[in-house]
């Protein structure tokens, strides 16, 4: 027995050396949610809190408007995420009064599973110490910086051969989306993506966030942003009529603004980056409207 | 419990531990606690279903003692039927019983005559399968006097709830792993040390070659309909090695746990994409599996006794039932009846030893193919992916917007490094050598430190399991 625990015994000490290696190298990673997080408590005056998906990402911020806001979108956040975010915002002192919500119809039967990106669960947790996965080996990969940073070789290329200073501080808020046609993005996010079984969750989560709204007194904007014109053309119509019906469903039972812009008049394919996302003169559009609800209420 | 999750990380050692300092000086005792673990890792999945294995564990036992001591052929055919009955009956109810009420609709409505029957929500217990075969096979032998039946009720249970191969195999033969549980076992070190190394393979081949191809694969073929050329012949390709990596990784790591306890479990895998022919192929792919059909379906129907007719017909049933043994579905029994056609004419065209790299190539391709006849979700999906895989668009060459070119190229790394162990494995095994201390030692931790760095930890269950 002696010479096999000799050979567990030496292949453990070099797999431990080497998993510990590799940990010290990743112990400064910062994920692009600590990095929103860092500049959001960097700045005491935010009014407007916006959260969402890509599609909010796009907006921007309202700063231009007047707004002192904060957009911590992230491309294809689902709504716990979206929720965990908000939460752990409006936990210390603050000064928001707004908060913006993008949900699309299809968001109410997505989360990071369905879209096979269930490492972004671990970014929120050094900062929102909440997991989606609550299993002990999501919390064990949660820990890591490696595992965060989901095994990405290029932050130690980009450590040692640039000015690590910049690797981590990167401007956050610069949105750049994943460009794709319509066609396929709508497919994608109507059908392959959308998971009806979800629905019930995500509504609960969806729920949490208006009762977080009413236990700190703040207002509650939920926007459904507009697409362009092939893009409503491939998109499921049962995931309009089901995600319609809920959010008109909460709207009216909560008393919560819905700017609902599906198929909006007011914008045309020229106010958008790609088949989704908005450019700066649609995301101006959108502000302005979110705007002007504000000022009313 | 899965192989490849922290609780069977925790286990193992716990039983280890037990195994060899706690029940080391008695037979009944060491055999008492395989019982014991086994029905804990089995349990760990769903308890209810304990009371199968142990149902068909007692049947089988009580015919097997009843066979030996009965002379009368009549009594002993009723033996055999209930043992087998039961089994087929375990196997029948739980896997087929909604498939075959789908096909008798579909067969109605199809005349004319559209029928409503109503559906039983039934969960398929984890390795029924697997099990259930392994304990017919008991009462066969016994049957046919090729095995001596057992007395020793601790051992019987033993071996048919031996965790490491309970849910996925290899489907062992009593006459090569019952005898084993009536001997104490005691500590060999130099098997231990081996079995380490196949369950450190085994490790790397499920959660760094099959899980990450996974993600490539299920996108493509859960929603088939939107893809076209280029991707379907990715995905294809990725199950391919998927499913080898998937399956013959968890033989290997349950070879490996056995040997631990210094028991030795048949090859289920013999590098199955260097076959040189379908026959080939299946003398090396699921081993265990395919030599039971040959012994309990291929032989008894006649073999290749009875002429060159027969054969290709035993052939042809053969196959087309260990098709629907992989599952409840026609696309099962359509990939079966194409292996069972590419085994006749590989039998027709007969055996040279010309152009074997061409050969390899031509093996593998074809069954490239025809594991997109096994992973298709169905008939409608498969017909979709044949009628438009050759849509070539360079412009959708990797097809998926959600995967980068670098994980993209690193699929064929992995699929070009397994490839390369396997002709490494080939040529060492047929030289008879064996591996240095040094190099277990290095070679395992080599595989963790991957298995660290590039596994995939989004807990993916192993494909055999639902069968």
């Amino acid at each position: 027995m002696t010479s096999f625990y000799r050979i567990v015994l030496l292949a453990l000490s070099i797999i431990f050396i080497g998993i510990f290696s590799i940990e010290f190298l990743y112990r400064d990673y910062k994920t692009g949610i600590d990095k929103r997080f860092e500049n959001y408590y960097n700045n005491e005056d935010i009014e407007v809190l916006l959260n969402g998906n890509s599609h909010v990402g796009a907006l921007g911020t309202a700063d231009n408007l007047g707004l002192e806001s904060f957009n911590f979108s992230v491309a294809g956040q689902d709504i716990f995420h979206i929720y965990s975010v908000l939460k752990t915002a409006l936990n210390d002192e603050n000064n928001v009064k707004t908060i913006v919500v993008g949900i699309d119809y299809d968001l109410l039967g997505y989360d990071y599973k369905v879209a096979n990106t269930m490492w972004l669960d671990r970014n929120y947790y050094n900062s929102t110490n909440q997991l989606y996965d609550s299993t002990f080996s999501n919390y064990l990969m949660a820990q890591s910086g490696f595992f965060q940073s989901n095994r990405d070789f290029s932050y130690i290329k980009n450590k040692f051969l640039r000015n690590p200073e910049q690797e981590n501080n990167k401007v956050v808020n610069n949105f750049i989306p994943i460009k794709g046609l319509a066609k396929d993005r709508a497919l994608e996010h109507s059908f392959q993506k959308f998971d009806t079984s979800l629905i019930e969750m995500n509504t609960s989560y969806l729920e949490k966030i208006i009762f977080l709204a009413e236990n700190n007194e703040i207002e509650l904007i939920i926007v459904n942003l507009p697409k362009q014109t092939e893009y409503y053309k491939h998109y499921n119509k049962e995931a309009v009529k089901l995600g319609k019906a809920i959010l008109d469903n909460y709207s009216m039972k909560h008393e919560i603004k819905l700017i609902d812009l599906w198929k909006s008049q007011f914008f045309s394919d020229s106010d958008f980056l790609d088949g989704d996302h908005l450019n700066e003169i649609g995301a101006n559009k959108v502000l302005e409207i979110i705007e002007e609800y504000i000022q009313n209420s | 419990m899965l192989f490849n999750s922290i609780e069977f990380a925790v286990f193992l050692p716990l039983v280890f531990f037990l195994y060899w300092y706690v029940t080391n000086r008695n037979l009944s005792l060491q055999n008492g606690l395989i019982i014991l673990a086994s029905y804990v890792f089995y349990g760990w999945w769903d308890w209810r279903f304990l009371t199968l294995i142990v149902f068909s564990t007692c049947v089988d036992y009580l015919v097997g003692i009843a066979l030996s001591k009965s002379e009368n052929q009549r009594k002993r055919k009723l033996l055999l039927f209930t043992s087998i009955a039961v089994n087929l009956g375990f196997l029948g109810f739980f896997k087929y019983f909604n498939f075959f009420l789908d096909s008798f609709e579909d067969a109605f409505r199809l005349f004319g005559q559209p029928i409503e029957a109503s559906r039983l929500n039934i969960i398929l217990p984890v390795g029924i399968s697997f099990y259930t075969f392994q304990t017919m096979s008991y009462t066969i032998d016994v049957y046919k006097r090729k095995l001596e039946p057992t007395k020793d009720a601790l051992s019987f249970f033993a071996f048919v709830s031996f965790f490491p191969q309970l849910v996925a195999g290899p489907i062992e033969r009593a006459s090569n792993l019952l005898p084993q549980f009536y001997k104490k076992r005691t500590f060999n070190s130099e098997k231990a040390i081996h079995g380490l190394l196949l369950i450190c393979w085994g490790l790397f081949m499920k959660i760094v070659i099959a899980d990450n191809l996974a993600f490539y694969v299920n996108t493509i073929f859960d929603d088939v309909q939107y893809f076209e050329g280029f991707p379907l012949i990715w995905a294809i390709l990725f199950f391919t090695f998927q499913i080898y990596c998937d399956f013959a990784g968890y033989s290997y790591i349950a070879i490996g746990t056995a040997k631990l306890f210094n028991f030795d479990l048949m090859t289920n895998f013999r590098q199955p994409y260097l076959a040189t022919s379908f026959t080939d192929f299946w003398n090396r792919w699921h081993i265990s599996l395919s030599s039971w059909f040959r012994d309990y379906v291929y032989i008894p129907l006649g073999g290749n006794r009875k002429g060159k007719l027969v054969t290709n017909r035993n052939i042809f049933i053969t196959f087309l039932l260990s098709g629907l043994w992989h599952g409840a579905n026609w696309t099962f029994v359509i990939w079966g009846a194409t292996h069972g056609v590419l085994n006749i004419i590989s039998r027709k065209i007969g055996k040279t030893n010309n152009f074997k790299i061409l050969k390899i190539g031509l093996v593998f391709i074809v069954t490239m193919f025809t594991w997109a006849i096994f992973r298709a979700n169905s008939v409608e999906d498969l017909s979709y992916i044949f009628s438009n895989i050759f849509k070539l668009d360079l412009s959708s060459l990797i097809g998926l917007s959600t995967m980068d070119k670098f994980d993209f190229v690193k699929l064929f790394i992995f699929i070009i490094i397994l490839f390369g162990v396997d002709i490494f494995v080939a040529r060492f095994e047929r030289k008879g050598l064996k591996l240095s201390k040094t190099s277990y030692v290095l070679i395992t931790s080599i595989l963790m430190l991957a298995v660290y760095i590039f596994g995939s930890f989004e807990k993916q269950e192993f494909i055999y399991f639902q069968f």
